[in-house]
């Protein structure tokens, strides 16, 4: 923190003014939409419609036009749901962890990976409502108040689930909210169209940009980044959780929580660098979002693949160490050589071998080597649920059950139709909402240069220091 | 039932009439006396309706009508306007919103139907309770004596009948299969048929009578029958012949005739009446073929062969608990391919089929020289033949008995010595030609040397059934040869099980064929009269010498059908046959076949003998006589309708489980053939050996979706079948499991089959199994979904002309290159290392047993103990219901799965379902090879075929698996919705109407045993079709039927009637899985609180363990100490529960260890000499 002058993700341009920063930001939502994003758009909207079609026919026909079967019950569905789910941790860690850390680097980039993860975790959150079995009664699952006097069963680690999901995906769409208040307003005092102007007069909520605004939007900022780091962390701990209570192999390992946590960040960010590259050449951001930055997403990237490595490698040894048949059978034998081992190899390929080569400088620093290998990691970490969901499912105790898990037509409009939902939010949100901060971009843009260590308590309170209407 | 509103309650009273048809129809003929409806409301009740109404603003005309008075209805109306004058707004907003609120509550549709009880309660007809019939079915020909449970006059389950000796309360899958078959919506329904052109027209029963019976008139005669053994169908059989004097000829036709055995028996013995085999009475057994599913065996001879399978105890009483205990019956099993019998045997020898006379001439000779007997001159010659037979490993290869053949003969002459029995058996679909003379006569010869003729192998003589042992072949001889005119055909289908006989029957002038629906012989038919399922009809058996049993109607027939022997009768009586012509007699009541709606064919109103009036003659008569009963004839018939079978004082004996009579039953015969005999060239090249299908039988049944879908015992294949190939030969030849072959036999056109490499079948042998393919639109719409899915239809009798069939057939085969997916239910097929389903060896398991009690398997001491460091969670204060799974004798018939089909309620889902591993089944036999085998094995050609070789001699274990209603089940905490959870009689109970359908329970049972509805499958009758491409199949569907599910595919009438009103059909989107029948352990409530008793043990079973036809599944109640249960689950040594060492789950169910009653291998006493290290880490681990 204290070579925050000479962070080179923190320097701006010579040429930057308060009003340019503004102009570049919001330009793309006063302007109407280019064709390639109609085609992006139409494409993703599509597909989300796909997914509701597949939807609807499970709801008619039977949940059975999906391949899952017995024994391998969770299948797409599940595997796409933690998939999305790691997403969401993944903008939750740059939003308010790195913001705990002071990492104020995470200034360029905390408003596109926010948005990330409302999007991915309202993808995610959908998922385990539509795979039962009678999506109609989902209701059941809360506790609310019924003539029958029953309740949802609390020792099922689905309850703490539904729980851990709700709490998460509130604190995070408030806490996006709640960060794009100053923006907001800064937007409606720009816009000239009046229907603009009202809905972002009504959004931003009457925020006057003064100082005892700042101070109240400061201290909730903070609280709430106080509440959704051990909040997320204990959410996909949960996730964990659920298949950690099971007793099938593959799944009853104590490793789990923080397994999944690396696992999800090491696949969010790799999510967040396939959406930031393309964002910042359309929207003309290379000086917000600098090179460096991207190169920081790939060291902490690269750091999670270790962990998610080491795992693999203890799940292995704890397997060969239990002489236990059933997990012997699992990790020794299924995964490496039985009928699903090509998708174990996908996943090893993609999370072990290709991250290595982040240890390179030039790899980091090269956006095209970049996004293929965060492509192969979100490839890879996708597998890596599959591994995990399915193949532990496909070989469990008895060997007489075993059986083989395979997409039918429709699970591939439900995997489709995620990523299609995920990205109708997204390319429809880059038009209407600020990609980047104005307001925390500015505070890290336009301070004086500083060539040695300043006070941190400086920098913090430079924000204030800004109006951001200027 | 009528629906009607109560409103026109006055209407009802105008047309009584009409109610009591409407309820009559429903009520199956009891007459209902309609009760005005407007009476049930007094005047109170109509003014706090009209009150109500008045308060709601609803003071109409109506409220007159019931009961209130002018004046009371003015005044309502002055109070109405007195509200209404001075209408403000807010009084116009209070009645609009009231008006809106009451609109809408007007919009539900609670119509209230008119239910109408029974005025006259049938007699002994409790509603809502059971009513059970004695009676007797037939399983390809055999009679099993059964028990069918019916409620409100429908048949919802058959099973066996304790009163019958061959019964003993348990039943086959054949015979519950029957039930679906009843309500089988392919059965013809509309009367009987006339050809015209190349379809058939309907004609009404009097048009046919006077057509058949005019052709009876002149010229010769032939019927065409299934067994006959009953002693009224024997009185008709002779009437008949009686009636058509010197031109009369019957035949019994099976699809799988005794023709070599009988042949043999006639040369060896003079007597070629066929015998019955008695496995119960046997110590030791050696088979030639398959004993278990061969087709001309059944459910007397699975029972008796768990008698000899069962464990013995050394004395009475002996057993609880004790470690030491007596030996079980061997089993020597010799064969070509891997058959039931083979998964069940101690020791089976692959012997190529050709080489099985050799084999068994074999042990005769090492018997013979044993005893200093000559062999017939001409047999001695097969000692001479080389067999390459695997040894049989041990220590005692050095007392000369690695040889099988030496072994077998061995163990033959050791139970002589000992004063015991044993039996030798061959038999098979294939195994009853020409070239199998010789081998029936080596089996002969065994069983007359070794004294078993009379007590294990009983003939009857002439007093024994008439079966087909080639008379069949002789009637169509001459009917190929025009000299029969008129040929009826009834319980048989030629065409299908011999089609060359086609031919034959299309030379007979009027061909006539009694049968259910238009099978392939009924389509040659000039005329076809539908009859009645043998639930609907009467009849008779006499299943062996001695034990009659009745078949009475449990339903009055469904559609507009007659009996057979009533047709045959009423064809009698118009050719003029004045035996069976009777006065005519207005049919009174006219009784209405319960879902055509249409008035039954009654013999009386039509001048004809009842056939229920001759067959209770006749055992008044001449079974009443035979049984030595001392009853009136009243007393006689009712009691023998009760009980469904009567005993002749020589078959009276007690042949109750474990209490055999080793009495003989027949005189001893010697053998005395000497004469010349052909034994079978060697075989050169792949030959083909046909066998029945171990789930279809004969192919009667192939349109039963239960029976489609109940695996293969061996195989574990569904709604297919295949070729079965040696993993050596497929191997050779680059052939893998579900690769389509194109299979030629000499003289035959090649067809395209899917291969199965089946472990244990001998090189150079394939097997093909009969019973399938039969002709599009011949069975039924279920057995038309299999061959025209993939072009398949491999009827394998189609093979060949001969009949019966030859040994083996050379054949070829040629790859195609494409593939096609059998249904298998079992995903693995080895227990690669894992203690899943376990065995041991007999002669040392005493060693074992007291290692396992120095293990004691408890923290506490205690064996079966607390080994929870958390202690138990639940008490079970009444009963605690366990099951104990003897895997020693299960014979992987799947008896249980039809039961729990039939009990539960538990759908068919269809091949393409299975093959995604959606099956239902709430019980399961799981099959386990010895050994570890990787079908997809890669590497080096040599580790290849060594794998293929380990392969040919597999040891098997049948593990039946139903929920193991854990004590900690690792289920129940998982479940967010408490849709299942644990009640305090120890069962894992599953609420559907809360389940919302997560499936993390099925994924966290161990045992895999939940099921889950994908579909609603309840909906279909034999799973959706095209499962697999639901893109599809829905767009088709929408197109053609503008619903998502095809009209086709959906469940028929009266497929309904079928299920168990005491369990609920499920939804889809819930889960289900076995709860031990919750509703029969909840009925012993009724019992205990209504008689103030404690159950006894055994009086309440599951549905599985009644039936099981071998007693390997028991149920009771663990609290009881003195349950069969309790004493089976404590047997140190050899019960254990399934995973409950591995995961804590503390099943209810234990499983008896399989034990193999052979010489153990070296490396087995090695094991056992020195505690293996393995097992004792392991033990110390678990403990």
């Amino acid at each position: 923190m204290s070579t925050i002058g000479n962070d080179p993700a923190t320097a701006a341009a010579p040429e930057l003014t308060a009003a340019k920063i503004t102009d570049d930001i919001i330009a793309p939502l006063f302007k109407f939409p280019p064709l390639a994003w109609w085609g992006a758009f139409l494409t993703a909207a599509g597909l989300t419609g796909a997914l509701f079609l597949a939807f609807a026919l499970h709801c008619v026909e039977g949940i059975g036009i999906f391949g899952i079967n017995s024994p391998v019950g969770w299948g797409n569905y599940i595997v796409t749901y933690v998939f999305w789910i790691g997403i969401a941790v993944a903008g939750t860690l740059v939003s308010s962890i790195l913001f705990l850390f002071r990492q104020r680097w995470r200034n360029a980039i905390n408003r596109s990976t926010e948005a990330m993860t409302v999007f991915a975790i309202s993808v995610a959150g959908l998922f385990p409502a539509l795979h039962t079995g009678r999506p109609w009664v989902d209701y059941w699952l809360m506790p609310y108040p019924n003539d029958l006097e029953l309740w949802p069963q609390f020792k099922s680690p689905i309850i703490w689930d539904v729980f851990a999901i709700t709490g998460y995906a509130t604190t995070s769409v408030i806490f996006f909210y709640l960060g794009l208040i100053p923006d907001l307003a800064t937007i409606r005092d720009r816009a000239k169209n009046p229907i603009q102007k009202m809905v972002y007069g009504a959004l931003a909520m009457g925020w006057k940009g003064t100082a005892s605004d700042w101070r109240h939007y400061e201290r909730a900022y903070a609280q709430f980044a106080w509440i959704a780091t051990p909040l997320v962390l204990g959410m996909h701990s949960t996730i964990a959780t659920l298949l950690a209570v099971g007793d099938v192999p593959g799944w009853h390992a104590t490793i789990f929580p923080p397994y999944f946590v690396s696992g999800a960040i090491f696949g969010g960010l790799a999510m967040a660098l396939v959406l930031l590259v393309p964002l910042r050449s359309a929207f003309k951001f290379e000086q917000y979002i600098t090179i460096d930055h991207l190169e920081r997403l790939a060291k902490i990237m690269l750091t999670c693949g270790l962990i998610v490595t080491y795992v693999y490698i203890c799940e292995f040894f704890t397997a060969w160490y239990s002489e236990s048949p059933y997990e012997r059978g699992q990790f020794l034998w299924y995964r490496p050589f039985g009928a699903h081992a090509w998708a174990w190899m996908t996943m090893i390929t993609c999370n072990v071998i290709i991250p290595q080569f982040l240890w390179i400088r030039s790899v980091r620093r090269n956006i095209a080597a970049l996004v293929v290998i965060a492509l192969a990691v979100n490839v890879g970490m996708w597998f890596e649920r599959f591994v995990i969901g399915c193949l532990s499912l496909e070989a469990d105790h008895l060997p007489a059950n075993w059986g083989y898990y395979s997409f039918s037509s429709w699970d591939w409009f439900i995997l489709a139709g995620s990523f299609g939902m995920f990205f109708t939010m997204f390319l429809g949100f880059i038009r209407v909402g600020p990609m980047i901060s104005i307001a925390e971009i500015k505070s890290i843009l336009l301070q004086p240069q500083r060539t040695h260590a300043s006070h941190p308590s400086d920098s913090n309170r430079g924000v204030t220091e800004i109006h951001p209407d200027a | 039932m009528t629906k009607t509103y109560w409103k026109n309650a006055d209407e009802l009273v105008a047309a009584p009439a009409e109610i009591a048809t409407a309820s009559a129809d429903a009520t199956l003929g009891a007459s209902v006396a309609p009760k005005p409806r407007g009476d049930e409301f007094g005047p109170e009740v109509a003014r706090a309706i009209a009150d109500l109404r008045a308060r709601h603003g609803h003071a109409n005309a109506s409220c007159e009508s019931e009961g209130n008075t002018p004046a009371e209805l003015d005044r309502l109306r002055d109070d109405l306007r007195a509200a209404v004058p001075g209408l403000n707004r807010r009084g116009f907003m209070q009645i609009s919103g009231a008006a809106a609120v009451f609109a809408l509550a007007a919009c539900g549709k609670k119509h209230p139907d008119t239910l109408v009880p029974w005025a006259q309660q049938p007699e002994g007809t409790t509603l809502g309770n059971a009513v059970y019939y004695s009676t007797t079915l037939r399983d390809s020909g055999q009679p099993v004596g059964v028990v069918v449970k019916t409620y409100d006059g429908r048949p919802i389950k058959i099973e066996g009948n304790i009163d019958h000796p061959l019964s003993r309360g348990r039943c086959d899958t054949q015979t519950q299969a029957a039930l679906l078959n009843l309500y089988d919506p392919d059965r013809l329904q509309d009367g009987p048929h006339q050809r015209e052109g190349e379809s058939f027209k309907p004609i009404s029963w009097d048009e046919l009578d006077a057509a058949v019976g005019g052709a009876l008139k002149a010229g010769n005669v032939g019927l065409l029958t299934g067994a006959i053994d009953g002693p009224a169908a024997k009185r008709l059989l002779l009437d008949l012949a009686a009636a058509f004097p010197k031109r009369f000829m019957h035949a019994a036709f099976s699809a799988f005739p005794r023709v070599g055995e009988a042949q043999a028996r006639k040369l060896a013995f003079g007597d070629a009446s066929l015998p019955v085999y008695r496995a119960d009475l046997a110590e030791v057994m050696v088979s030639f073929g398959d004993f278990l599913g061969s087709g001309t065996t059944g459910l007397a001879e699975q029972i008796e062969f768990g008698d000899l399978r069962r464990l013995k105890t050394s004395s009475a009483g002996a057993d609880r608990g004790d470690a030491k205990r007596g030996g079980c019956g061997q089993v020597i099993a010799f064969e070509p391919t891997m058959s039931q019998l083979g998964t069940v045997a101690d020791v089976r020898v692959r012997v190529a089929a050709e080489q099985l006379a050799v084999a068994a001439w074999g042990v005769a000779g090492a018997v013979a020289k044993q005893l200093g007997i000559d062999l017939p001159a001409s047999a001695a010659k097969a000692l001479d033949a080389k067999l390459e037979l695997k040894p049989i490993d041990g220590p005692h290869a050095d007392a000369g008995q690695s040889s099988p053949l030496a072994f077998a003969a061995s163990r033959l002459l050791a139970a002589k010595q000992a004063g015991k029995h044993s039996l030798v058996w061959a038999g098979g679909a294939s195994q009853q030609g020409e070239d199998s003379v010789s081998l029936h006569l080596a089996v002969a010869f065994l069983n007359a040397t070794l004294g078993n003729e009379g007590v294990t192998v009983v003939s009857s003589g002439d007093a024994g059934p008439i079966a087909d042992t080639g008379a069949a072949a002789e009637l169509l001889k001459a009917c190929a040869d025009g000299q029969v005119d008129v040929l009826i055909v009834a319980g048989a289908n030629p065409a299908y099980a011999w089609p060359a006989c086609v031919a034959a029957l299309k030379k007979v002038k009027t061909l006539v064929v009694l049968a259910d629906r238009i099978d392939e012989t009924a389509a040659l038919a000039g005329f076809v009269a539908p009859t009645l399922h043998g639930l609907e009809s009467w009849g008779d058996a006499e299943a062996r010498p001695g034990m009659y049993s009745l078949q009475q109607p449990c339903i009055p027939p469904l559609w507009d059908c007659r009996a057979a022997e009533e047709s045959l009768m009423a064809f009698a009586v118009a050719a003029g046959a004045a035996a069976f012509a009777r006065e005519k007699t207005p049919a009174n009541p006219t009784w209405i076949s319960v879902v055509a709606r249409k008035p039954l064919w009654q013999a009386a109103a039509h001048g004809v003998a009842s056939w229920q009036e001759m067959v209770r003659a006749t055992w008044i008569d001449a079974v009443k006589k035979g049984s030595g009963s001392a009853a009136d004839d009243r007393s006689f018939w009712n009691a023998a309708l009760s009980r469904g079978v009567v005993l002749a004082a020589s078959a009276g004996a007690k042949a109750q489980d474990g209490e055999a009579d080793t009495k003989a039953k027949s005189p001893a015969k010697p053998f005395r053939y000497t004469g010349e005999m052909s034994l079978p060239a060697a075989p050169a090249g792949l030959r083909l050996v046909l066998s029945a299908s171990r789930t279809m039988r004969d192919g009667a049944n192939l349109n039963n979706p239960w029976l489609q879908e109940m695996p293969d015992p061996v195989s574990k294949i569904t709604w297919d079948t295949y070729l079965a190939m040696s993993p050596m030969d497929a191997h050779d030849q680059g052939i893998r499991s579900n690769d389509v072959v194109t299979l030629t036999v000499a003289g035959a056109a090649g067809f395209a089959v899917p291969v199965h490499v089946q472990e244990g079948q001998h090189p150079g042998t394939l097997e093909l199994f009969l019973g399938w393919g039969r002709d599009q639109d011949r069975a039924g719409k279920v057995a038309d979904i299999c061959p025209l899915h993939d072009g398949f239809r491999i009827n394998g009798f189609a093979l060949t002309a001969q009949r019966p069939l030859p040994l083996a057939l050379e054949a070829t085969i040629a790859k195609t290159g494409k593939t096609y997916e059998l249904a298998n239910v079992q995903g693995h097929d080895y227990m690669e290392g894992r203690p899943v389903a376990l065995d041991e060896i007999l002669s040392i398991r005493d060693r074992e047993v007291e290692e396992a009690e120095q293990w004691k398997n408890g923290t506490d001491g205690k064996a079966g103990g607390d080994i929870s460091m958390y202690g138990t969670h639940h008490a079970y204060p009444g009963h605690k219901w366990g099951m104990a799974v003897d895997m020693n004798t299960c014979i992987g018939c799947n008896a249980c799965v039809v039961a729990c089909h039939a009990e539960n309620n538990v759908p068919v889902v269809g091949r393409d379902e299975v093959r995604k591993g959606r099956v239902m089944h709430w019980i399961r036999i799981d099959r386990y090879y010895s050994g570890t085998f990787d079908r997809d094995a890669r590497g080096p050609i040599a580790v290849r075929e060594k794998q293929a070789q380990a392969l040919l001699d597999v040891e098997v274990v049948n593990q039946p698996v139903m929920c193991q209603q854990c004590e900690n089940a690792p289920c129940e905490p998982v479940c967010p919705a408490n849709a299942t959870m644990h009640n305090n009689e120890g069962i894992s109970l599953q609420v559907y109407n809360r389940c919302v359908g997560t499936r993390y329970c099925a994924n966290n049972c161990p045992y895999k045993v939940r099921r889950f509805n994908w579909y609603q499958y309840s909906q279909y009758r034999a799973g959706p079709v095209d499962a697999g491409k639901p893109l599809t199949r829905i767009v088709t569907n929408l197109r053609t039927s503008g619903a998502t599910s095809s009209q086709s595919e959906l469940s028929h009438a009266p497929l309904e009637m079928m299920l168990n009103p005491e369990v609920t059909v499920r939804h889809r989107g819930v889960m289900e899985k076995c709860n031990f029948c919750i509703q029969r352990t909840r009925t012993i409530r009724d019992i205990e609180h209504g008689q103030n008793r404690r159950i006894k043990d055994g009086e309440v079973k599951t549905a599985c363990a009644q039936t099981c036809p071998t007693k390997a599944l028991v149920f009771g109640d663990l609290n009881d100490p003195d349950s069969e249960v309790v004493i089976m689950s404590k047997r140190t040594g050899t019960a254990y529960k399934l995973l409950d060492k591995e995961l804590n789950t503390r099943p209810s169910v234990s499983y008896l260890k399989r034990v193999r009653n052979r010489p153990a291998t070296a490396d087995e006493l090695g094991a056992a000499a020195e505690p293996a290290e393995g097992q004792a880490a392991g033990k110390s681990g678990e403990g």
